[in-house]
């Protein structure tokens, strides 16, 4: 199991459903950590984006974008 | 707005490293675990780490087990945790800016240029592409078999055989009848003659010398990084060791590379590599000629000269194929079946021509919408895909529902009690066990896993005959295990059995996309399973079933390719009819359907002489 964590510091309330979906194009296992975060579990996705560090950096990158 | 990340085993840790920013878990500060800090500041602690050190008795005793729980979720991972997982909306409305005009609604949902896995996975050009085989499929024409002995026919060939004596790969013996020994002759005379002759300038000798006296490799350069235009030396030539060292020529180790045998094969090396020229027995396929007998010079590789012949290079692939009975996959799942399946139809239905399937069944979980969608692009490919369904009757038992005609379609295809469901419902239908036996009366055709399914066909004694067990072997260490469970299945429930694949993807490759949406995490006995869960060879499956206990191979006596027979239903037939229940007593649906146009049309010319009547008395008026 390998857990991913996203901390959006200062996300309003209705936000954090909108980033769990988008969240869903990596996994489909993403669970809200109220009420600024995203938990995901993404051990089976690794292999698809390329390994840890490359499937990090496009989740921070897109992230960002997307907050 | 910025985001952080992090990593780690547990989830509660990456909770925490996220909102801490980082680093590892002992030095984080305890802040970003949002336990009540009174306690730990009075006593001088500041980190997790340090929290971790504290005896667990007393913590519990002064903060409560939830949080001793939740140090031990975090940092040790010896408490599992249980999560929500998101579940996306069943509708949402959402804009999207095109670049341009979309001709067709699949250009709305799945943009290419997509970088999600949902995309990626329905885009047709979002994969990787099947690479194409290397056998020639397409020179292969298949004679009419007369026995398991068959032939194939190759253009510009005389008839190929098959091995002449052995086992075939359902475990038969067979021996070689006449014509295969005269289609032997005509081969190796044909072989014959299809050699060009050696062009031979001067003695045995001589050329060995030649080749002796070749120019030795430029300083700096080794036998395994030689260019192209230094392989082509007369030093390309093998020679046997004794002979070598007849004609002078001394084996040195260093600037070329050299075999076990002392040959000279610095172009096998150039080519394999070093490591794998100097394996035992790499110069007798790649240098010499002969297997038996005395080591010759090669004139011509060995590859070009196969091409010469017009042969595929896995000749023995092709032969084996060859004896093989026809087979047909009748479970497959496509990309529509949500978290499921991992290639388009389109993919599957190319990769099953390749392999030579007779049929192709495309059975997605509650949906037809994959036989659907490729039937829609109109595609000619052989085989021809029939549809099927696969549902969930009542008790979960799987259940792979086969149409064989048009009624057992309608009546697979529109339940009686979801003819009209609410679009919120839809997503959550499932069939009921008399939907399974609506089925039954219209004539579909059952498969069933042997759990619990052929308990959920036993009342239904309407499918005597129409109804057998799918036996699904993936995983080779479990074969007799499963093949043994399969036998008492078969003997308690009076089924017989039917070899099946349960097709997830069409390539291995697809693999990680199937790893994404698999429930089994990489690396385990169930995601080993699934990823032989592709769309294989009839030589792959039989040679599975050849490992089969020999029970179960003669209780398997119904093959696929008869059952996929006995589905003629094309998506064709499927044509609009009038509701018969509209239509007046003394009339037919195309004479009501005229007196309702001409109807329409009298009242429609009608309104456009008073429109025009108007039209003409507004302007009058205003005059």
């Amino acid at each position: 199991m390998l857990w991913v964590a996203l901390h959006f510091p200062g996300l309003p309330n209705q936000a954090l459903a909108p980033l769990a979906g988008w969240a869903c194009q990596f996994t489909p296992r993403v669970a809200q950590a109220p009420p600024d975060a995203l938990l995901a579990e993404v051990e089976a996705s690794l292999r698809y984006f390329g390994g840890q560090d490359a499937f990090s950096g496009r989740c921070a990158l897109g992230s960002t974008r997307s907050a | 707005m910025t985001a952080s990340l992090a990593v780690a085993p547990t989830g509660l840790a990456a909770l925490w490293l996220a909102r801490g920013g980082g680093g590892s878990l002992e030095t984080l500060p305890l802040e970003a675990t949002g336990f009540d800090l009174d306690f730990f500041r009075g006593i001088g602690v500041a980190t997790v780490g340090e929290a971790l050190a504290l005896p667990r008795d007393g913590l519990a005793q002064r903060c409560g087990s939830a949080l001793v729980d939740a140090l031990d979720r975090a940092a040790c991972g010896r408490r599992p945790e249980t999560y929500a997982f998101f579940a996306p909306p069943a509708s949402f409305s959402a804009r999207l800016e095109l670049p341009g005009e979309a001709a067709h609604a699949e250009a709305l949902l799945f943009p290419r240029g997509g970088s999600s896995p949902s995309s990626k996975a329905c885009s047709p050009r979002g994969t990787k592409a099947s690479a194409p085989s290397r056998c020639a499929w397409s020179t292969l024409i298949p004679l009419p078999r007369n026995s398991r002995s068959s032939s194939l026919a190759c253009p510009g060939m005389p008839r190929v055989w098959p091995p002449s004596c052995g086992k075939d790969l359902m475990g038969k013996t067979r021996t070689a009848s006449r014509g295969d020994r005269a289609a032997r002759r005509r081969f190796h005379a044909a072989r014959a003659a299809q050699r060009r002759p050696v062009r031979r300038s001067g003695s045995r000798r001589g050329r060995l010398g030649a080749a002796a006296r070749a120019p030795a490799h430029p300083p700096g350069l080794r036998g395994d990084l030689r260019p192209r235009h230094a392989a082509r030396s007369p030093a390309r030539a093998c020679l046997a060791p004794g002979r070598a060292r007849a004609n002078g020529i001394r084996a040195s180790s260093g600037s070329r590379a050299r075999g076990r045998c002392g040959c000279w094969s610095s172009r096998a090396a150039w080519r394999v590599g070093i490591h794998a020229a100097r394996r035992a027995g790499a110069h007798r396929v790649r240098l010499v000629g002969r297997r038996r007998g005395e080591a010759r010079l090669l004139h011509r590789p060995a590859g070009e000269r196969r091409r010469r012949l017009d042969l595929p290079r896995r000749r023995r692939m092709v032969l084996c194929m060859a004896c093989l009975p026809d087979y047909a996959e009748l479970h497959c799942l496509s990309n529509f079946s949500f978290l499921r399946g991992a290639s388009h139809p389109e993919e599957l239905v190319e990769r099953a021509a390749r392999a030579r399937l007779s049929a192709l069944a495309l059975t997605d979980e509650c949906s037809l919408a994959g036989a659907r969608a490729r039937a829609r692009r109109g595609e000619a490919v052989r085989p021809e895909a029939h549809l099927r369904h696969r549902g969930h009757a009542a008790g979960r038992p799987k259940l792979v529902l086969l149409a064989t005609d048009r009624h057992s379609y309608g009546a697979i295809s529109f339940p009686d009690h979801h003819r009209s469901p609410p679009r919120q419902e839809r997503r959550a239908i499932r069939l009921q066990q008399e939907d399974v036996e609506a089925a039954g009366r219209r004539g579909s055709l059952v498969c069933c896993s042997e759990k619990d399914g052929d308990a959920a066909l036993g009342r239904a004694s309407i499918f005597r005959g129409r109804a057998w067990i799918a036996a699904e072997l993936h995983v080779r260490a479990r074969t007799t295990v499963r093949s043994s469970r399969l036998a008492r299945s078969a003997d308690s429930s009076g089924l017989p059995l039917v070899a099946a694949g349960d097709v997830h993807m069409h390539l291995r490759s697809r693999q990680p996309l199937q790893d994404v949406a698999d429930r089994d995490p990489p690396g385990t006995a169930g995601a080993r399973s699934a990823a032989r869960r592709c769309t294989r060879t009839p030589s792959a499956t039989c040679g599975c079933a050849c490992a089969w206990r020999s029970s179960i191979r003669r209780s398997c006596s119904p093959r696929p390719c008869s059952i996929a027979a006995r589905c003629a239903f094309s998506l064709d037939e499927l044509r609009y009819e009038y509701p018969e229940e509209l239509v007046p007593p003394g009339e037919t649906p195309a004479s009501w359907l005229r007196k309702l146009t001409e109807r329409g049309l009298a009242l429609a010319l009608s309104r456009t002489a008073f429109r025009k009547r108007s039209a003409t008395w507004s302007s009058a008026s205003s005059r």
